[in-house]
């Protein structure tokens, strides 16, 4: 904290109801009053809730502060007395007191981000930034008794924080963001990342990549405001945050999984990347993605070749842009599929996994998941199975339902492929990856929303979070309506958007990354191998036809150009001079072919 | 028999019976446990005879009420009255027997009276029934309510009250541990872990309440006393 504030803890402040708290390095008092895009490269935290006493009326209702009174001998005798109490936490937390009127549910992780480093509340300003719906944090206050359960669990031991502050309803560990412990095997893996940085704007969204939910701040059909502020694009600082992530990655980046191999979860390795990407080239390992295999060029190599392709790829400074054209995938598929078998044998293929890696209390632990279709935030789980107890991180009996990994039933998964099928046909055919998982940007509320995959799921017969979205279960809350009077001044420009549960995208909340994640590497809005079918005639000079045959072949579009002079693994693409590549592109091979019978036409 | 006529004998009564050598004054406070929004914070407390200006606090006791000995029927009212005849016949009242020499009047809500919505209910902790230093604590909540104060354990039924003892020794900081059976069936479910300060000196009043959500609220009230001045007054040392 800066110096001053223990010398000079109210200067820069007006008369008026508030809280200041302020964190970090900075040469002003407080920032709430000039956030700049400048900020981003600083490192602070604000939060700052002041206001006179009619907006404090409006959005921190006076229902739970009362007159205290004690005598000055009581306050004397004896130890400090609480009589109030402001409680500060992520809005997905319910907070002390349920029932209070003064907590402000949003859309989960869609409205609060818990790695955001600056959040404001300035509701007198009238600017949408500083709106105390759109900060990512809650603060709500209390009168207290002498001795009470309004204040945070107060025990030696861990301190409780989502979804509320006890420890008979509070988490003390809940893992809304991993750091990849083994190599990652696919792009969805950095969800936990968050790219927004220190940006002090809103909206704070969770979980950006692979995921597609619109935010209320910003119109259907656009990924700005209406309203630029600070006027320029350049120097805006609103986003639809998670379709620009998954414009810029999807399509044009992928997660190769050559890397340094660890010896179990953490940073010392057994094998230097070289080493391992030479082992796999000679068929002695297989990669974290085991769906990418060598072509076959790099197939089964000697030693010495080996050594010399794993040395020119990895030593190459532009070997991260050429390795993709070293790798074939065994049954990439193709997300434009309206075949429900296709897509339910893709989505159940955990049940093929007898285990998971969980963050247990002090180390990775694993659970039995035979027969189990698992949908899990992280690649290593948060915590246990939804509906399986407290879990890790909390004492409450259905803990594990806000923080745990889920298992979807075999007639879940079926009627996900259903409605997944029911969105590419209704959005479909999709052009590019990114197309697939971003929301659309158009005025149709069901397609602006949120993407293909999240749609489907939010369109679940049996929704695997009945229990966590249920108020009555004390996990969450029902989020604000539009004409709350505390949502006034909000800014929201999709309203529909904010619609839903205070508990949205917590762990144990299934969103659409989450399928994504496994499956993310194989997917491609394209086929490379397709079967042709042709027919023709034989006529005779009065053009009856006097024989017909069909053929049928099976083929497969190669690394190479059709005109196999140019690299296949060039940057840059054909010259124009080069008019068969330009024309033609990649390389097709026939992989079978056979005549037809007219039966089988 | 009006309740005014039965006030203003009462007190003529009182005035007659009291006995001018008992030593202690006879006192109350009064608490508003979850008080509405709506409820008023500041009453009068008319003895029969006489008003006096009370507060109706929800986050700590009220001053101490001094009152006439004897057999009493004390009535709130919003305004200051002075004479029975002048006493609503909704006001809410309260009678006090004799023998009650220092008791509690915890307020509910009564929605039901238009005079003033509000319910008086007596809490007697004389003979031994609440020490210094225990909880008397009230659970309204359907749950059975266990806890473990400080060196004591202590459970209390479904809408019932008890009495827990001293959690420790003397007065200081404790660890006070609540959890609850829902409904009064099955596993009992962790509520709070507090670190709670215990006054050995003094009186307490718990209270257990549903409070919108899953948990239970739980919160006390400290009934500290200052000393009564004696007649050279209070040693301004202490």
């Amino acid at each position: 904290m800066k110096n001053d504030r223990v010398t000079r803890p109210y200067r820069a402040r007006k008369a008026g109801l508030g809280f200041a708290m302020s964190f970090g390095k900075s040469s002003g008092p407080f920032y709430q009053t000039n956030p700049s895009h400048v900020g981003v490269q600083q490192q602070y935290h604000n939060l700052s809730t002041l206001a006179p006493e009619d907006a404090g009326n409006v959005y921190w209702p006076p229902t739970d502060v009362d007159e205290v009174g004690y005598s000055i001998g009581e306050l004397a005798n004896g130890p400090w007395i609480p009589i109030f109490s402001v409680n500060m936490g992520p809005r997905t937390t319910i907070g002390t007191g349920p029932g209070t009127e003064q907590n402000r549910p949003t859309k989960g992780v869609l409205q609060s981000n818990p790695l955001a480093s600056m959040a404001l509340a300035d509701p007198v300003s009238g600017n949408v930034k500083a709106h105390p719906a759109n900060g990512t944090f809650d603060i709500t206050y209390h009168s207290m008794s002498a001795n009470s359960s309004l204040t945070p669990n107060l025990s030696t031991g861990k301190g409780f924080i989502a979804t509320g502050y006890q420890s008979g309803d509070g988490l003390s560990r809940l893992v809304m963001a991993d750091i990849p412990l083994r190599p990652m095997a696919s792009l969805v893996e950095l969800q936990g990342w968050n790219p927004r940085g220190n940006n002090p704007y809103p909206p704070f969204q969770h979980n950006l990549i692979g995921n597609s939910d619109a935010t209320p701040l910003i119109p259907s059909d656009k990924i700005v405001p209406t309203v630029i502020d600070p006027p320029t694009v350049s120097t805006n600082l609103m986003h639809d945050d998670a379709y620009c992530a998954n414009h810029v990655l999807f399509d044009d980046w992928f997660v190769s999984s050559i890397t340094p191999q660890p010896v179990s979860f953490g940073g010392n390795i057994s094998k230097d990347i070289n080493t391992f990407y030479k082992d796999y080239l000679m068929g002695n390992s297989r990669l974290a993605n085991r769906a990418y295999l060598p072509i076959p060029a790099d197939s089964n190599l000697e030693s010495a070749v080996a050594t010399a392709s794993a040395t020119k790829i990895i030593n190459s400074p532009d070997g991260w842009l050429k390795v993709a054209s070293r790798f074939e995938v065994e049954g990439m598929f193709n997300v434009n599929s309206t075949s429900v078998a296709a897509w339910k044998a893709l989505l159940g293929h955990t049940k093929t996994l007898d285990k998971i890696a969980i963050h247990g209390a002090t180390e990775i632990v694993t659970a039995d998941t035979s027969n189990k279709n698992v949908v899990s935030r992280g690649a290593i789980a948060p915590d246990v199975e939804a509906g399986t107890g407290p879990g890790f991180g909390g004492q409450f009996a259905n803990a594990s339902e806000y923080a745990g990994y889920r298992s979807l039933s075999d007639d879940q998964i079926k009627d996900l492929a259903e409605k997944v099928v029911a969105q590419v046909r209704l959005r479909g055919p999709f052009l590019s990856l990114s197309e697939f998982v971003n929301r659309q940007l158009s005025n149709n509320e069901d397609l602006a929303l949120a993407g293909a995959i999240q749609t489907a799921i939010n369109h679940l017969a049996e929704d695997p979070m009945k229990k966590l979205r249920d108020p009555a279960n004390s996990l969450s809350d029902n989020t604000m309506a539009p004409a709350n009077p505390k949502l006034a001044g909000a800014g929201y420009a999709f309203d529909k958007a904010a619609e839903g549960s205070s508990a949205y995208g917590v762990p144990g909340w299934i969103r659409q990354a989450d399928i994504l994640r496994p499956i993310a590497p194989i997917l491609s809005v394209r086929d490379d191998t397709f079967t042709i079918r042709a027919y023709g005639d034989s006529k005779d000079p009065t053009g009856k036809v006097i024989a017909r045959v069909w053929c049928e072949a099976m083929v497969k579009r190669t690394r190479d150009f059709s005109d196999k002079s140019y690299p296949a693994d060039s940057i840059d693409p054909p010259p124009a001079t080069n008019l068969i590549n330009t024309t033609f592109g990649r390389r097709y091979e026939i992989i079978s072919f056979r005549w037809l019978n007219p039966t089988e036409v | 028999m009006s309740l005014r006529h039965t006030i203003a004998i009462l007190a003529a009564g009182i005035y007659i019976l009291a006995n001018p050598l008992q030593a202690k004054p006879r006192s109350c406070r009064i608490v508003f446990p979850e008080r509405p929004q709506s409820a008023p914070k500041i009453a009068y407390l008319f003895d029969g005879s006489k008003s006096q200006r009370v507060t109706l606090p929800s986050m700590n006791l009220s001053e101490v009420i001094k009152l006439p000995h004897g057999e009493l029927t004390i009535a709130i009212v919003p305004d200051e009255i002075n004479d029975p005849k002048d006493l609503s016949p909704n006001a809410p009242i309260l009678r006090i027997p004799e023998k009650v020499n220092e008791f509690y009047i915890i307020l509910t809500s009564d929605l039901k009276n238009q005079n003033l919505p509000l319910k008086m209910n007596l809490v007697e902790t004389e003979e031994g029934k609440l020490k210094p230093g225990e909880t008397l604590w009230f659970n309204s909540t359907e749950h059975r309510i266990a806890a473990k104060l400080g060196s004591h354990e202590m459970s209390v039924d479904p809408k019932g009250r008890t009495v827990s003892k001293d959690p420790a020794p003397a007065t200081g900081y404790y660890i006070a541990k609540f959890a609850y059976q829902a409904e009064g069936k099955g596993p009992y479910a962790p509520i709070t872990e507090q670190s709670w300060w215990h006054d050995a000196a003094s009186r307490h009043l718990g209270f257990i309440v549903n409070s919108g959500g899953k948990l239970p609220k739980i919160y006390f009230y400290r009934d500290y006393r200052d000393p009564e001045p004696t007649e050279k007054g209070v040693d301004p040392k202490d």
